[in-house]
């Protein structure tokens, strides 16, 4: 089979881990080879995470021009990652921002994207932008996030793996009382993908 | 159950952390200590956690990774195996025990984990440990994905007995924080009901290293060494795959852009491998009938040119005339991890493949995107503190020319603006130490930063230097019942503890000050005005005090309310 990179990149606190968790138990079972790289340590607070995924290959790193996705969970993140892309990358984006410290605090400022987004999807083709965290309110918790998106990401195929099959990774993978909440988020993802395509 | 115990035989999906671990409990480890440093700390965090299903296992948090390593050097002495781990430089504060484990050897097979960090994603340098297993003239082996992680931690426990030498383990943050698929054994769970002690055979004139000890020892370890050349040459793990008159040489993470690499250039059936896991000592005899077999021969190693070194004095040796190509042509770099791509384009390069070019999008909008770096949480107490301190100063006059030592943990972060009081620093402890030069060699003020972590981990010994001395500065300590950098573990001021050390001392900052004779205070960085206060008269006196500013971790509050 050939490769499939990938890239979820967000903020240290948007639960990417859980993201590459469940994908990475989902290909376990169904006996894809994958290797994941995940964030640990002083990133975490707050800062820019990047998580690479690889599927049928070796490298737990997706480098410049290798990505055949990239799931942003903040739209500048998506932005700041674009070197990554090569001209049919898959990117779906949370258009939700998260503002810096600096910038709460006022010492800086957060730049108006859209003409950035402009120049990317004049490049670009397939640029997915989701309202993560409506659907994720919607679902129930702001958290549930990471779970709308990789909904999102199952519902544009860019995994060699269906629904159930990341879904039951996800209910095997969290506590009972997160399923509802987590189902809810995912399908919502899903379902948006769905009805755009 | 720990998850990471759960399933016997089977694959399971882990972190290159977890899968040593696992690899340490399948090979019957009974004893572990280590100190938290990122890329190791879920080694220990999970084998922390872990003593809850397994009566058979012990294992601590000890102050600082030399500590941690005398407890591993004991405890196989007496003929149980052991596990400590360590960030890269963490094995610079151990190395002083570490060096003298290699003569008097071990007995239980001992596995000491260096997690280095190319990159330096969470340190203060990009030091390459292997150097250390040459240094110290023990075996090393080098991981290069999780499940090689997993396979290698039980190979260095039997090659650590067989040999009785520790052996060194190395990571790097990118095979540590990988997760991946394992392909594990059996949990032996009924070796694990009780604790077995073991039992240390009295033999002063191996495990005393006086003079004339140690020169009998260093005999034997060079004797040993040779004997695990050979071995290294037909071990297992290291892999000699004949193809081409192309030839590459990998070890560590790079081992996997090699493959993909060529498997994208189509080169997968002409270029011959040598992938090394043993490395020190070097498999001589192996890389020789490599080397005599390609024409060129590509080294792809992250940080130093450590296999290359080795490959050219072979060559040299020898006589071959293999053309070399690695860091002293420039193919690759000597700092940084590597990338995929980067490989990619050094082996197009080395090959002389004119038609391979990496397409990337033509627009980059990196510098005008709001920078994100990490931050402390909302409400931290740190940021409290040090508000409340430069406000202090300032009411003096003097906060500009104000000297901040700092130290290691999230408080360091206290560099970025606004606040700025961050301006110097080594390694862990340096926040103590530093302060009695700059006493020495300058009238500005002097207060430095600590956390409570880092003061039991190395600042201890230099305030007894500074109150012997008699040097002046304030000294901050930071005192959040936690080691939060790393992921919260155990502090031993803490207040609120695991369950697993419920019964464990609480040893206070405080009692240590007062027990030197130093002037302090205790104050609540929550509350401003009555801190301010406090700690004014101390900052007007020019001379050695301590502030311990006492308030818990938000994090680690809201974690252990949760109960995890
Ligand atoms: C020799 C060495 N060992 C370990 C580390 C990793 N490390 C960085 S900060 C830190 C602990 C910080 O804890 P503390 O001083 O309590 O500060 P906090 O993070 O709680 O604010 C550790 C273990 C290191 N940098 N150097
Ligand atoms: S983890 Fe704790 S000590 Fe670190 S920044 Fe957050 S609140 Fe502060």
């Amino acid at each position: 089979m050939k490769k499939i990179k990938g890239l979820v990149v967000g903020v240290g606190g948007q639960g990417i881990i859980l993201f590459t968790r469940v994908l990475g138990e989902a290909c376990l079972k169904a006996d894809i080879p994958v290797i994941v790289s995940e964030v640990h340590g002083m990133a975490q607070r707050g800062g820019v995470v990047e998580s690479s995924i690889c599927l049928f290959g070796k490298s737990p790193y997706t480098s410049e021009g290798e990505a055949d996705f990239i799931v942003a969970f903040e739209p500048a993140e998506a932005l700041r990652f674009v070197k990554r892309a090569k001209k049919e990358t898959k990117f779906i984006i949370s258009k939700d921002p998260i503002l810096p410290f600096a910038v709460k605090e006022g010492s800086a400022n957060y730049p108006d994207l859209n003409p950035f987004f402009e120049e990317m999807t004049s490049y670009f083709n397939q640029v997915f932008l989701v309202p993560g965290e409506e659907l994720a309110k919607e679902a129930g918790s702001v958290k549930a996030l990471n779970m709308v998106m990789l909904g999102a990401a199952t519902a544009l195929e860019i995994f060699p793996l269906n629904r159930e099959a990341l879904v039951e990774a996800m209910l095997e993978l969290l506590p009972e009382k997160l399923h509802q909440v987590n189902l809810k988020a995912f399908d919502l993802g899903f379902n948006y993908i769905k009805s755009i395509l | 159950m720990h998850p990471i115990l759960k399933g016997d035989n089977c694959k399971k999906f882990l972190l290159g952390n977890e899968a040593i671990v696992r690899g340490a409990v399948e090979s019957r480890v009974q004893v572990g200590a280590a100190y938290p440093g990122t890329p190791s700390s879920e080694i220990g965090n999970n084998l922390f956690q872990m003593q809850k299903d397994l009566s058979g296992l012990y294992f601590e948090f000890a102050v600082n990774e030399k500590v941690a390593m005398e407890i591993v050097g004991a405890a196989s002495a007496c003929g149980l195996r052991s596990i400590t781990c360590m960030k890269h430089v963490g094995l610079n504060v151990a190395s002083d025990a570490f060096m003298s484990l290699a003569y008097v050897g071990v007995e239980g097979g001992l596995v000491v984990v260096t997690a280095d960090d190319p990159s330096c994603h969470s340190s203060q340098n990009e030091q390459d440990n292997r150097y250390y297993a040459k240094l110290a003239q023990v075996p090393m082996l080098e991981a290069f994905d999780p499940h090689t992680a997993y396979v290698l931690t039980k190979e260095a426990f039997s090659l650590s007995e067989k040999f009785k030498l520790p052996v060194l383990l190395r990571t790097t943050t990118r095979v540590s924080h990988a997760r991946g698929v394992v392909e594990v054994g059996a949990i032996p769970f009924d070796f694990y009901t009780t604790f077995k002690k073991g039992f240390f055979k009295k033999d002063p004139f191996r495990f005393v290293p006086v003079p004339a000890v140690a020169r009998k020892q260093h005999k034997l370890l060079l004797e040993k060494l040779e004997e695990l050349q050979n071995l290294a040459s037909s071990f297992n793990f290291n892999q000699f795959i004949p193809k081409g008159k192309l030839g590459i040489c990998a070890s560590g993470v790079a081992v996997n852009y090699v493959i993909d690499a060529l498997e994208d250039l189509g080169l997968q059936d002409e270029v011959s491998l040598l992938i090394l896991t043993f490395t020190h000592p070097f498999p001589e005899k192996l890389a020789l009938e490599f080397l005599s077999q390609v024409e060129t021969c590509v080294v792809v190693e992250e940080l130093e040119p450590y296999l290359e070194e080795n490959l050219r004095a072979l060559a040299y040796t020898h006589g071959l005339k293999t053309k070399i190509l690695g860091k002293k042509e420039k193919l690759l770099p000597r700092y940084f991890e590597f990338t995929p791509t980067q490989v990619k384009e050094a082996l197009a390069n080395a090959f002389n493949l004119k038609r391979f070019t990496v397409e990337v999008p033509p627009f980059d909008f990196s510098d005008k995107l709001p920078a994100r770096p990490p931050v402390l949480c909302q409400g931290c107490p740190h940021r409290e503190t040090y508000k409340l301190i430069k406000e202090v100063l300032q009411e003096m006059g003097i906060e500009e020319r104000t000297i901040y030592p700092t130290d290691i943990g999230c408080y360091t972060l206290g560099i970025q603006p606004p606040l700025n009081m961050a301006d110097y620093l080594l390694c862990m402890g340096s926040s103590v130490g530093t302060p009695c030069g700059f006493d020495v060699a300058t009238d500005q003020r002097v207060v430095a930063f600590i956390g409570d972590s880092t003061f039991f981990h190395a600042g201890l010994s230099p305030l007894v230097n500074a109150k012997f001395n008699k040097h002046n500065f304030t000294l901050v300590v930071l005192d959040n019942d936690t080691t939060a950098m790393t992921g919260h573990q155990p502090v031993p001021s803490q207040t609120i503890k695991s369950p697993i050390i419920q019964d464990h001392p609480t040893i206070p900052i405080q009692k240590i000050v007062e027990a030197l004779d130093i002037p302090y205070v205790v104050i609540n960085p929550y509350k401003k005005e009555e801190a301010k206060e406090l700690i004014q008269p101390l900052l007007e006196k020019q001379e050695l005090s301590v502030i311990i500013a006492k308030a818990p971790c938000i994090l680690y509050k809201t974690k252990s309310q949760k109960g995890s």
